[in-house]
């Protein structure tokens, strides 16, 4: 078969790699906002804010891209949910270097590197949203959408490591041998709570990459 | 589904020895819009034009297989013909107004079909090009040949010329290629407005009237019935790589 719509091809070309890209700077930020906390290092943090100007960046040009795209190739079936859902996608990609940027700024906040207790189960929670997100990026690379409802699953485990942190917290604010830390472990609870959100925005980027590869809500048969 | 006004069973149509149309059903819904779209050459017209028996007036045609209407085969020899075309009726690519005034343009079906009372003809042909959106234009001089109309408002007439044969199905062939984008939307209302009223079977070389205007879409490739369903699911999802190819444009 001849290649046709080259024009067209190029520039659906162009919103991918952009999409990938402002996908691994989140990823990075995420890898970076957490390293920050957990080792109290705010030199490290300030680049995460820096970083989040280019991330904010590429969300006004994929939008402005995506929405020529439509105006002007009216595009159709798989083209058309790419494009619709990168639009959709790049909100929750732009939501990861937002909780970022957070837990970045509550490096800052700290008084002192935070204990184990809760460093362990944050650099859990990162572990786990990284791994989603790199396995996301991954099938919306290459097309296959199988393994899609397992990542998302994997967005539980997250969940735990969270309500154990909460657990701690509790633990810290009635103790008052460590109650002292109180600061600390609500700026820990907070970075927490920001991953929490940042597994579940990786979710629904899992979930609209099924959409643009299947056509179909995850789990379900009906379209939308 | 809803009900089907007309029903085709492996359909085969030869031109002299080259086959056309390749053993193709489907069922027209009635009062909805049906697209057919696909490449040039792909049998589109050529099907469209079976289903009132156009295709008769070629005498190297051939074909086998059952179209039926309203529960009736077609291809039946005490099938009347000339009836069959009333209530199957055609509009082109370009507008063919017959080259008279306006008004017996729109009066010449019901004149044929023997309506001879002026006063009727006359309320006839201000509701015809009433439902067509014409009238407010030319109602000032119905006497103005046809033929000194723009290419939309003759496409119009066309429409209200068909319209008012009271047929049961209009067969459309790419009926806006030749208009400018306002013409194309005045015909596009049209459609909509008279579809309850009477069945649509479109062929569009232009993918983005058939997604905007059917509620089913058929493509059609080389001769052969490719995918047939309901359009919102041919452009957002279709079942066949060959129908993904064509609509996102990788059919080279």
């Amino acid at each position: 078969m001849k290649k046709s719509r080259l024009v067209f091809q190029k520039e659906l070309k162009k919103l991918r790699q952009d999409t990938f890209e402002m996908i691994a700077l989140s990823k990075e930020m995420i890898e970076k906002s957490t390293s920050s906390f957990v080792c109290f290092n705010e030199t490290k943090a300030r680049e995460v804010t820096e970083m989040d100007d280019a991330v904010d960046k590429l969300d006004k040009k994929i939008e402005h891209r995506g929405i020529e795209i439509l105006a002007t190739q009216q595009p159709m079936a798989k083209d058309l949910r790419l494009i619709s859902g990168i639009l959709k996608i790049i909100t929750d990609v732009e939501r990861l270097g937002d909780y970022s940027v957070d837990n970045a700024n509550l490096t800052e906040k700290l008084s002192e590197k935070p204990s184990d207790e809760f460093t362990q189960h944050i650099l859990n929670m990162k572990k786990t949203s990284i791994i989603m997100l790199d396995k996301c990026l991954l099938i919306l690379k290459n097309g296959r959408s199988k393994e899609l409802s397992e990542i998302i699953s994997m967005d539980d485990k997250v969940d735990e490591e969270y309500y154990k942190i909460q657990d701690t917290t509790v633990k810290y604010l009635k103790d008052p041998k460590k109650n002292k830390r109180d600061h600390e472990s609500m700026i820990a609870l907070m970075a927490a709570r920001n991953l929490e959100r940042i597994a579940d925005h990786i979710s629904n980027i899992c979930r609209r990459s099924y959409y643009i590869l299947e056509g179909e809500h995850i789990g379900k048969n009906q379209t939308f | 589904m809803p009900k089907n006004i007309i029903k085709v069973e492996n359909l085969n149509l030869w031109f002299k020895n080259k086959k056309i149309l390749k053993d193709m059903s489907m069922e027209i819904a009635e009062h909805e819009i049906t697209s057919i779209i696909g490449p040039s050459g792909c049998g589109k017209s050529t099907f469209i034009r079976t289903l009132n028996r156009m295709n008769d007036l070629i005498p190297t045609c051939r074909i086998t297989g059952n179209i039926f209407y309203e529960n009736k085969n077609i291809f039946s020899p005490g099938i009347d013909v000339t009836n069959l075309r009333r209530r199957v009726g055609q509009v082109f690519q370009k507008p063919n107004p017959f080259p008279k005034s306006i008004f017996e343009n729109v009066a010449f079906g019901p004149r044929l079909y023997g309506e001879k009372n002026k006063n009727k003809l006359n309320s006839l042909v201000k509701k015809y090009l009433e439902r067509v959106g014409l009238w407010e234009e030319v109602k000032e001089n119905l006497n103005r040949n046809a033929l000194s109309l723009s290419g939309g408002q003759q496409q119009r007439l066309c429409i209200a010329r068909v319209l008012a044969a009271e047929p049961k199905v209009m067969l459309m062939d790419e009926p806006c290629s030749a208009l400018d984008p306002i013409s194309t939307a005045k015909i596009e209302d049209l459609m909509q407005k008279i579809k309850n009223d009477v069945t649509i079977v479109i062929v569009t070389h232009n993918m983005q009237q058939a997604a905007r205007v059917s509620q089913f879409t058929g493509f059609f490739l080389m001769g052969e019935l490719i995918e047939y369903g309901k359009t919102n699911d041919i452009f957002t999802k279709p079942r066949c790589k060959k129908t993904e190819d064509y609509i996102t444009g990788r059919f080279g």
